[in-house]
């Protein structure tokens, strides 16, 4: 029987108070061993939220007002305490080119939104590894 | 081709509805009683063209929408406000999964932010005519989606 060594914090940035709650339940939901799960409205928020608590991982939206996604992750990568944070961005944007222009800047992956808690499940194995099981 | 834009819009539609709400979408029947959808949200979208978005609904489907969306119904001071929120994200992944559908996976898009349109007001007369009009069967109610795009 293995020791349960830690939990993942997990950062939800997005505007939408519906996907935020969505994204966290289905976190939740996936068997993954979830400690805090912090939350924001939009990137300038989520730099913001990192200043204060600890993030293993975080799902962030494109779209959103005062600082957008691209910047945020951009803004990330440019501060040693969070240049390799792993970002998984999850939009309604599904242009090739613009995931080529996140995947430059060093997003972690990216999930279609209407997502399924599989898809969340996966992500979340593939980023942090199996160990983030319960 | 407003065809190939309405074909898109639709299937965006059911896709959007089923993954995020379990909700079943189907063609609008010609003949069936067309009772007015109620409530509406709106966004624009420029890019490789440019244009409007508006999807109508039923105000008592909103409450299913949202409950099946957050697991849990819509209460407490704050309820209208879920309610709405629930209506402007079903449409932003449907305007951004009908750009891709319709356009291809390359054009990039910039989206605006969904807004709720007071459909007594005349001042969204803008947003609830639309040269193309999608209706469709949402869980036994009829629910809409207007097109303005100017390639």
């Amino acid at each position: 029987m293995g020791n349960k060594l830690m939990a993942y914090n997990i950062l939800i940035v997005d505007d939408s108070s519906v996907t935020r709650n969505v994204m966290a339940r289905t976190i939740r939901m996936c068997g993954v061993d979830v400690g805090a799960i912090y939350f924001a409205e939009n990137g300038q928020q989520g730099l913001e939220q990192l200043e204060k608590v600890w993030a293993d991982m975080v799902f962030c939206d494109i779209n959103m007002p005062v600082m957008n996604g691209i910047e945020f992750v951009k803004v990330l990568r440019t501060k040693e305490e969070w240049r390799d944070l792993a970002v998984v961005i999850v939009s309604t944007e599904g242009s090739k080119t613009r995931i080529e222009e996140l995947e430059a800047i060093g997003i972690r992956g990216y999930i279609r939104k209407p997502f399924t808690a599989e898809q969340v499940a996966e992500m979340i194995n593939k980023v942090l590894g199996e160990g983030a099981h319960a | 081709m407003p065809e190939d834009i309405e074909a898109a819009v639709f299937e965006s539609a059911a896709r959007v509805f089923e993954t995020s709400a379990f909700m079943s979408v189907y063609p609008w029947e010609d003949g069936n009683e067309l009772p007015m959808p109620d409530i509406a949200a709106t966004m624009e979208y420029h890019g490789h063209s440019s244009g409007r978005l508006t999807l109508q609904l039923a105000s008592r489907i909103l409450d299913m929408l949202t409950e099946n969306m957050l697991g849990e119904p819509p209460e407490g001071e704050d309820a209208d406000e879920k309610r709405q929120d629930a209506l402007k994200e079903v449409l932003n992944m449907i305007c951004g999964n009908f750009l891709t559908q319709w356009a291809g996976e390359n054009p990039v898009f910039e989206l605006s932010p969904p807004s709720i349109v007071d459909i007594n007001s005349p001042v969204s007369l803008e947003s609830l005519t639309a040269p193309i009009s999608v209706l469709f069967n949402l869980e036994d109610t009829c629910a809409r989606i207007l097109v303005s795009n100017q390639s």
